[in-house]
């Protein structure tokens, strides 16, 4: 009896120990593969990201460079015509007959502002020409631009001291704030829009905001302008964070940081 | 071992009363025949598993009408349940070596292959020899034979789980076919295992020992095995990848 109870509790004990060890096995190797796993979705997802990102690169690029070529275009044949059909009227202002006289009066007026306007779009395209002599002087630009037209109050503010950034990332930039009046403009209906730029030690932070229509904010990203995905493809191309705020009838506020360090590709 | 043999009557009468945990076990082989789709049952890839699965019902449930029949001679009855037994085991260790080949792509078929011959020779000697031995003799090498089929289970399963360490993990473990056949494989071989090593001497007398352990050693985990099958054949991946 002794024995066999001896039996008994050996047999118990071997097979405990192979159960516990099949279990430990098994965790084991559920717990490896998993890590890896894990390992393999975290670099699936890092490719993603980086391909996004040179997808958006190429993208920008081909944007910049479009433009660029219209504004060359704009610069170099239509305005040069223009201009000279500006010059051909003007020798025709010498006519005795006071009617013509003013007709080609009102000719000569028409062109010039149409010049004028041209060369305000072409150099409006051409951001590398535009930002040329920085960041601020281009936004001023803009500025002064809005103001013209008249359609809303413009504020705007500058705080902190300004830091070294790439020109690709202030093309960004500009163009980001460009887009943000546009749909101002468009959508609104504002009556006043303010531009705050903050230039921490680290990172430039913006933000933009109008009186206007606003919108539902659980809109989906989707049926939204294509304008406001661009503002934030474009500042997660610059690895940076993007932020906004709107409601019905009371406005929106678009706020965004950029970190002067980001690795910026477009060229 | 010192434990004293059973007797012959002891045999039969041990044979049949596991009736109730044998349900639990029927009920988890229907329902992994079930999970088989229409397609699959008529396809020649799950052509061993719907095998083993149909005689594991089919002889299953004659074993169990012809054992408590006392019409039937001992003899016979007992010859039934030891060649059910050993060909359950035969189909059971093809449909895993299978579906180890066909994880591989056939890369280790030699070895499968060797492997599949023994235990069937094996299995054709012993059926054929059971026909001149005693009782206690045909329970005693139906256990060998179904120890000798564990181990070489766990042997395909551990290189199974052992190549998953060095495999580039795409999707993850949980929905892998073969993983959740090749765990239920490992858990009902290696836990029942030790049990078919001892399970000559069983009724051993102590009744609490004699019903509990074969339910817990045996009858548990290979109702665990056909839920883990049935599991793996509603995974994103078959079976065998």
């Amino acid at each position: 009896m002794q024995n066999t109870n001896l039996e008994l509790i050996i047999f118990s004990a071997v097979s405990g120990l192979v159960i516990t060890s099949t279990i430990g096995f098994i965790v084991f190797v559920i717990f490896k593969y998993q890590k890896s796993h894990l390992q393999h979705l975290t670099e699936i997802e890092t490719q993603k990201n980086e391909f996004e990102k040179t997808v958006l690169d190429v993208k920008l690029e081909i944007q910049e460079q479009t433009s660029h070529d219209i504004a060359r275009e704009i610069h170099d044949s239509i305005g040069h015509g223009l201009t000279l059909a500006k010059l051909q009227l003007n020798t025709l202002l010498e006519l005795p007959s006071e009617t013509d006289f003013n007709k080609v009066r009102m000719a000569v007026d028409l062109l010039g502002q149409s010049i004028q306007q041209l060369s305000d779009i072409s150099k409006n395209l051409n951001a590398e020409a535009l930002l040329q002599q920085g960041l601020l002087p281009a936004i001023d630009e803009e500025i002064s631009r809005l103001r013209t037209l008249n359609r809303f109050e413009v504020q705007y503010e500058v705080n902190g001291f300004t830091s070294y950034m790439e020109s690709q990332q202030e093309i960004v930039i500009y163009r980001v704030i460009q887009e943000g009046f546009q749909n101002i403009l468009k959508h609104s209906d504002a009556r006043c829009a303010q531009l705050q730029l903050h230039f921490h030690p680290e990172y430039l932070h913006v933000s933009l905001i109008d009186d206007g229509n606003g919108f539902d904010p659980s809109t989906p990203k989707r049926t939204r302008s294509t304008g406001l995905s661009n503002i934030e493809n474009r500042i997660r191309f610059l690895s940076g964070e993007f932020q906004i705020q709107s409601s019905l009838k009371k406005g929106t506020r678009i706020q965004f940081t950029i970190p002067y360090q980001a690795n910026v590709k477009f060229n | 071992m010192l434990i004293e043999l059973p007797e012959f009557e002891q045999l039969i009468e041990y044979a049949t009363s596991f009736f109730y945990t044998k349900i639990i076990l029927w009920i988890s082989v229907l329902y992994t025949i079930i999970k088989i789709k229409k397609k699959q049952i008529l396809s020649s890839e799950f052509r061993p598993l719907v095998i083993y699965l149909t005689l594991e019902l089919t002889l299953g449930l004659i074993d169990n009408l012809i054992s408590p029949n006392r019409n039937i001679s001992f003899q016979a009855r007992l010859y039934f349940i030891n060649f059910s037994n050993i060909t359950i085991a035969v189909f059971e260790f093809n449909f895993f070596s299978s579906l180890h080949n066909r994880f591989f792509n056939y890369k280790k078929n030699n070895i499968n292959k060797v492997l599949f011959i023994v235990l069937s020779t094996l299995s054709a000697i012993i059926i054929l020899y059971t026909s001149f031995i005693d009782a206690r003799e045909i329970f005693r090498l139906t256990y060998l034979l179904g120890s000798l089929e564990f181990l070489l289970i766990i042997y395909l399963s551990v290189d199974y789980f052992k190549s998953l360490i060095h495999e580039m993990p795409k999707i993850s473990l949980f929905e892998k076919g073969s993983f959740w056949c090749f765990l239920g494989a490992l858990f009902y071989s290696s836990i029942s295992a030790p049990f078919y090593v001892v399970g000559p001497h069983f009724p051993t007398g102590n009744e609490l020992f004699d019903s509990l352990l074969p339910a817990l050693l045996y009858y548990m985990p290979f109702s665990i095995l056909f839920f883990c099958l049935s599991k793996g054949l509603t995974c994103k991946t078959p079976i065998w990848n």
